[in-house]
């Protein structure tokens, strides 16, 4: 090519040198022209061919057709200017050639021209010498002619050279690369296609797919429909999409981009993330163990460890040594620990494998308050520390988030306050205030004590896992050092967070603020409310069990509201001869409900008795009647103690509606209840407008929210149980204290246990607490916190009577006028109570027991009138505490009595 | 059934955007009424029509973007009738366009293809007769046309519907494929340019040694074949380069492949058999020009094969050809058979 160019180049200044002396009409100089020429041509050609395997034809063939120029000048006697053009035309062929002679072409040729200038071209014929002038601007247009061209060159040449690189970087790029690219133009046809794609589209080389559409490289349908639908994107799209290819489904990423504006086009990336659908499914796969681990071991977990606590606190000690109690007390404790840890990791794996929900209610903040307060205080007091609580009366009342986890923040919180305090004081503060860039509303709890304290350097990681900070010191504190970990994440979960201030040895602030977000009063539900009902049909028959009058109260109470009108047993003796009755009456109980601990046959005993009745007669009454333990023992796994004794099922003490409600439900035959919808739950809130309501609020000591929780929403059961408590304060603690004289521990325990339940069901915890400590340490065979605190207790208990003494619930009340009533008439209502007390049901008692109490008798001498006051006093209260028997052989008694002086009248 | 009508429309294979608009109204006209499609006969710029997917009631138009994506549109058209409906696929366009659309309809029991020829060869057409290309591009006419049964060859993962050459052809159609986008224009417009670039390609090809001569080695039903050849053509219309035809008998609609091969031979013998072979006087030369009628083909080579589907060229290294017979339903203007349909094939 390039010596084409310098053939027609030297045939075009011979042509136009030919025309120019034709045109002259020099006939002779146009021949010698020719001639020239076409030897110079021919020399040209001759040269090309023999010399192109020798020397660079690049370089020599347009030198010497330079030479051959400036030749013909010589002979043809004539500079022209033409010549330039000429010299151009070479200097193309030489770039074209091999540009990087140009530099050398140029140099070479123009030195030789400077050398003609010089010597005024000592190579023309004689007598011919060129004018200088001419010879100067020839020159001259020559070395600006090689300047410009050389630029241009260069130019041109960086630009290629810049080009030729990237592209074959690009083509290198594409034969490498693992990545699987088209790039296609502007009709989706492929420009490029990196090896990997064309070998999964099973084109051997990538070359042969140029030009075709992007679409006929699969034959699969699902992959044309893939990179289809990204074609008709306008920019950037990325999709993943599950395609059938070669017969097996996978999973692609396709990602597509338009290409700039100049190139056009647009690029396409195709990935194979079957492995990474595959990780995920591992990954889902892994997730759904670890959640059905998380289920199982949650209850395979805490089931024995449930058990093994609960039998722990029932087990007797008596027998054993000092040694062993104290082997079997420390088992306890750490039985109890490791509970603790295992909720505490099993809370950590639900947080660590997002299956933590927040289950939002509307719940009332100042009861969840005062519970954790006076929970922890409990603990606090039982270390000496001081426990400071206060509450901002302006958070609203009702506040929106997960109670329980709330709760549970509170806790671990004030737990590890008190937990890390030896000495000194724990506060525990609630108020609401504005933080944050957007002001944003929170509940701010502040826990302060006057603890070990925490080392600045520590304070960072106080929220990581398992970290428990400064060992040494804090050795013997229990903890998998997890709670504030998973204070911390719950936080999280609610868009809350917990800040720390500490000083080393003085005590630590720990602050925890939650959003604040106000709850719809309305709304807040007692556990009961808008739950299916069990609503019994008429004629179930029902058996409670209890020594203590209050408590039956409270179960009468709440069976009440299932429709179900119960019987009573004041002790095991009495149950199981009124199952007995019933079986023989044809009408056996439909569900008895056992106490554990009772004076004379305890609820265990009693119910071996009842299904020894049945014999080996697995169908007999005795055998199918369901007996339910109500105990407050069995918080903890005593259940299986309960179920081997032969009982149904449990349900503990102080009674929740909700329990209830599942015991009747699934004890109860299907064919005695129905189901509604509304809650059980009372008429809630009416209560507050009782004037003795507020006046038994201000006590302290008594949660009444919680109290009227127990009596099932009723403020009338509620009243009623209080009245019972109150009236058996002074007996109960004579019981006490006459136990502790003769070290008599078993009816101590049998009293105790009564005062810790009931004292539970009117909502005074602490004594509750109080009493329960009491008969741990009563059972526990050292009872030396029996001896230092039980007088201690009757007479916070005795206090704590005389509050509720002072309230208008215990004064008598305006009296209503009696009506007068003949002494016979009086003895005769007498023996009809009594019938109706030896019946048993205690709606018919008590609404015999109302009339009774209208009715003021006449005609009896005043030594008798007084004499039988006292006695109809007492046969009144043992019919209110549910002692039916005995009040009906009193009242029998005084009916008798009231007859005796008639009848001698007679006489 | 309920029946939906699909256009498809090439806007390469009109030389203006009036002539689309005008093939637009015609549609429009037919099942809107005439003033509502009245409105496009003068407009110079493209409708913005609807998208993807949404009938406008018994119809849909769809303008083709890019090579293949009638493919997409189909798909996505007939998943939207869930199956329900009967869906007529118009191809307006030319055998590309055919092409596209009958690879998006292969397998949809629900479908069936109406070709209308606007593109420079129209082969497939060629099969209901010569001349009927102004007939075929009436829309009325196409949406009242019945269908007739038609088979059409299966060539690797694509199916085509006249012809599948392998050899000089498809390296002569490809050489001119490199030209088509800058030309296309000027070659719409004088159609006498294809033939001419056609025949400077094929000649420039006979001289390529390798493409002439390349080995190939055949399956054909159950026969073996191994040989150099210039060409394998099979077809299944009798359709060529819009005004020849290579193998007359063959018919869309006998189950079978009608396959010519032409040996290897000198440079100027080949350049002397091609005006024979595009005039289907193959029979003239024996010797060289093979012919066949078979079911299925295999061909594998060393080299990579060039392949010319109804005009569409791909590149493998082997590749399976059968016949799949009376897979597709196409719609037959005046209730026209294909020629020679039935008629004794010269084997």
């Amino acid at each position: 090519m390039a010596n084409l160019i310098i053939v027609i180049g030297t045939s075009a200044y011979i042509l136009f040198r030919t025309l120019n002396t034709v045109s002259k009409g020099d006939f002779q100089q146009t021949i010698s022209n020719l001639v020239v020429g076409g030897i110079l041509i021919a020399i040209l050609l001759l040269v090309q061919h023999c010399f192109n395997r020798i020397l660079d034809p690049a370089f020599y063939c347009p030198l010497l057709a330079y030479a051959a120029g400036i030749a013909a000048m010589a002979i043809t006697r004539e500079v022209h200017f033409f010549f330039t053009i000429y010299f151009g035309t070479c200097c193309i062929a030489v770039v074209y050639n091999n540009r990087e002679s140009l530099g050398r072409y140029l140099l070479l040729t123009n030195a030789v021209n400077l050398v003609l200038i010089w010597f005024r071209f000592p190579l023309s014929m004689p007598s011919y010498k060129p004018p200088l002038s001419e010879l100067m601007v020839h020159g001259i247009v020559m070395i600006f002619t090689s300047i410009l061209l050389y630029m241009i060159v260069y130019f041109i040449t960086y630009r290629g050279v810049e080009t030729v690189r990237a592209s074959d970087t690009f083509a290198t790029l594409m034969e490498v690369t693992p990545m699987m690219i088209a790039i296609v133009d502007g009709l989706n046809c492929i420009t490029y296609l990196s090896k990997t794609m064309a070998e999964f589209a099973h084109i051997k080389n990538p070359t042969l797919a140029v030009g075709r559409p992007v679409l006929d490289l699969f034959g699969d349908m699902d992959m044309k429909l893939m990179i289809g639908d990204i074609l008709d994107s306008q920019g950037f799209a990325a999709s993943v999409k599950e395609v059938n290819v070669d017969g097996s489904n996978k999973h692609f990423s396709i990602t597509s981009d338009k290409l700039g504006v100049d190139v056009g086009g647009r690029f396409i990336y195709l990935s194979d993330v079957t492995f990474i659908d595959q990780a995920r499914e591992d990954a889902e796969q892994a997730t759904r163990a670890k959640s059905l681990f998380l289920a199982t071991m949650s209850h395979e977990i805490r089931t024995p460890m449930n058990a093994i606590i609960g039998m722990s606190d029932l087990m007797p000690t008596e027998n054993l040594t000092t040694l062993q109690k104290g082997y079997f007390e420390e088992m306890k404790k750490m039985s109890r620990s490791l509970l603790t840890i295992i909720n505490d990791i099993l809370d950590f794996s639900k947080i660590e494998a997002g299956k933590l929900e927040l289950l939002p209610v509307h719940y009332n903040m100042s009861a969840l308050f005062d519970s954790v307060a006076s929970m922890c205080e409990f603990i606090a007091h039982g270390k000496g520390l001081e426990f400071r609580r206060n509450r901002d009366p302006g958070i609203p009342e009702v506040l929106y988030g997960d109670e329980t986890r709330v709760r549970q923040i509170f806790t671990n919180v004030v737990n590890n306050a008190v937990k890390y305090t030896k000495t000194g004081y724990v506060s525990f503060t609630l108020s609401q205030g504005r933080r944050g860039p957007d002001e944003t509303e929170y509940i701010i709890a502040e826990v302060a004590d006057s603890g070990i304290g925490i080392k600045e350097e520590d304070i960072p990681k106080l929220f990581g896992n398992f970290q428990q900070l400064d060992a040494r010191r804090n050795r013997g504190i229990v903890g998998t050092g997890l709670g504030l970990a998973i204070t911390k994440n719950l936080l999280s979960l609610m868009n809350g967070h917990i800040e720390v201030q500490s000083v080393y040895g003085r005590g630590s602030v720990f602050t925890v603020y939650l959003p604040l977000v106000p709850g719809d009063p309305g709304k807040v539900q007692s556990p009961e409310q808008g739950l299916p009902t069990v609503v019994a049909k008429k004629g179930v028959r029902a058996l409670v069990a209890d020594d203590v009058p209050a408590n039956l109260t409270v179960a009468l109470g709440f069976l009440t509201k299932h429709g179900i009108d119960a019987e009573t047993a004041d002790g095991g003796l009495e149950a199981v001869a009124k199952v007995r009755e019933s079986v023989e009456s044809g009408r056996p109980y439909d569900i008895v409900f056992m106490d554990h601990m009772m004076p004379d046959l305890d609820g265990i005993e009693a119910v071996k008795q009842i299904r020894a009745l049945a014999g080996e007669n697995a169908a007999s009454p005795y055998a199918v009647i369901p007996i339910l333990a109500l105990s407050a023992n069995a918080v903890q796994g005593a259940e299986e103690l309960f179920l081997a004794a032969g009982m149904n099922g449990f349900v503990s003490k102080p009674i929740e509606g909700t329990a209830l409600n599942a015991a009747l439900k699934n004890f109860l035959p299907p064919e005695k209840y129905t189901i509604e919808a509304k809650g059980t739950g009372g008429n809630s809130g009416d209560y507050e407008k009782e004037p003795a309501f507020k006046e038994l609020a201000a006590i302290p000591g008594l949660n009444t929210r919680q109290g009227l929780h127990y009596a099932a929403e009723s403020f009338s059961t509620y009243r009623e149980t209080l009245k019972l408590f109150s009236a058996g304060v002074d007996k109960g603690c004579a019981v006490l204290r006459k136990s502790l004289a003769g070290e008599d521990w078993k009816p101590y325990t049998v009293q105790v246990h009564g005062f810790k339940g009931v004292c539970a069901a009117i909502g005074a915890a602490s004594l509750s607490e109080w009493g329960k400590r009491l008969e741990d340490s009563s059972k526990s065979g050292d009872p030396s916190l029996c001896r230092e605190e039980t007088e201690a207790f009757c007479a916070a208990l005795a206090a704590f009577n005389e509050s509720l003494q002072k309230t208008s619930l215990f004064r008598e009340e305006g009296a209503a006028p009696k009506a007068g009533i003949s002494a016979a008439d009086f003895a005769a209502k007498l023996e009809a109570f009594a019938e109706v007390c030896t019946e048993g049901l205690p709606a018919r008692v008590k609404a015999a027991l109302e009339e009774l109490e209208g009715f003021s008798v006449t005609g009896l001498g005043a030594g008798l009138a007084e004499t039988l006051a006292s006695a109809l006093a007492e046969a009144l209260n043992l019919a209110k505490s549910m002692d039916y028997d005995e009040a009906a052989e009193k009242l029998r008694e005084i009916a008798q009595k009231i007859k005796a002086p008639a009848a001698e009248q007679r006489r | 059934m309920e029946k939906k009508h699909l256009f498809i429309i090439n806007p390469l294979s009109f030389l203006r955007v009036k002539d689309i608009n005008r093939v637009i109204a015609e549609i429009i006209s037919y099942f809107e009424g005439a003033p509502q499609g009245a409105s496009f006969y003068s407009s110079d710029a493209i409708p913005d029509l609807p998208d993807v997917g949404a009938f406008k009631g018994p119809y849909a138009i769809h303008i083709s973007r890019f090579p293949r994506d009638a493919i997409i549109i189909i798909r996505k058209y007939m998943a939207v009738t869930a199956g329900k409906a009967l869906v007529r696929v118009y191809s307006i366009g030319g055998d590309g366009m055919a092409f596209g659309c009958l690879n998006g309809i292969v397998g949809l029991p629900n479908a069936e293809l109406a070709l209308v020829p606007y593109g420079s060869g129209n082969d497939f057409a060629r099969s209901f007769g010569e001349g009927l290309v102004k007939e075929m591009r009436k829309i009325e006419a196409q949406i009242n046309a019945p269908t007739v049964p038609a088979d059409i060859i299966h060539c690797g993962t694509n199916y085509a519907l006249n012809s599948c050459s392998i050899g000089i052809e498809a390296v002569a159609i490809r050489k001119i494929h490199k030209t088509q986008k800058r030309f296309w224009k000027l070659r719409r417009k004088y159609s006498f340019l294809n033939g001419l670039l056609y025949t400077l390609s094929g000649i420039a090809v006979a001289f390529d040694q390798e493409a002439s001569g390349q080995h190939y080695r055949i399956t054909v039903d159950d026969e073996k074949i191994e040989d150099n050849l210039a060409l394998i053509y099979l077809a299944n219309g009798r359709g060529y380069g819009a005004d020849k035809v290579v193998i007359p008998e063959a018919v869309p609609d006998d189950g079978r492949l009608d396959m010519l091969t032409i040996t290897k031979t000198s440079t100027l013998k080949t350049l002397r058999l091609l005006p024979d072979y595009m005039k289907g006087n193959y029979k003239k030369h024996p010797s060289e020009m093979i012919y066949r009628r078979v079911k299925g083909v295999s061909v594998t080579s060393d080299t990579p094969l060039c392949i010319a589907l109804d005009g569409e060229v791909f590149f493998d290294t082997s590749l399976t050809i059968d016949i799949v017979p009376q897979a597709v339903r196409i719609a037959a203007v005046g209730g026209r058979t294909f020629q020679n349909s039935g008629a004794a094939h010269g084997e």
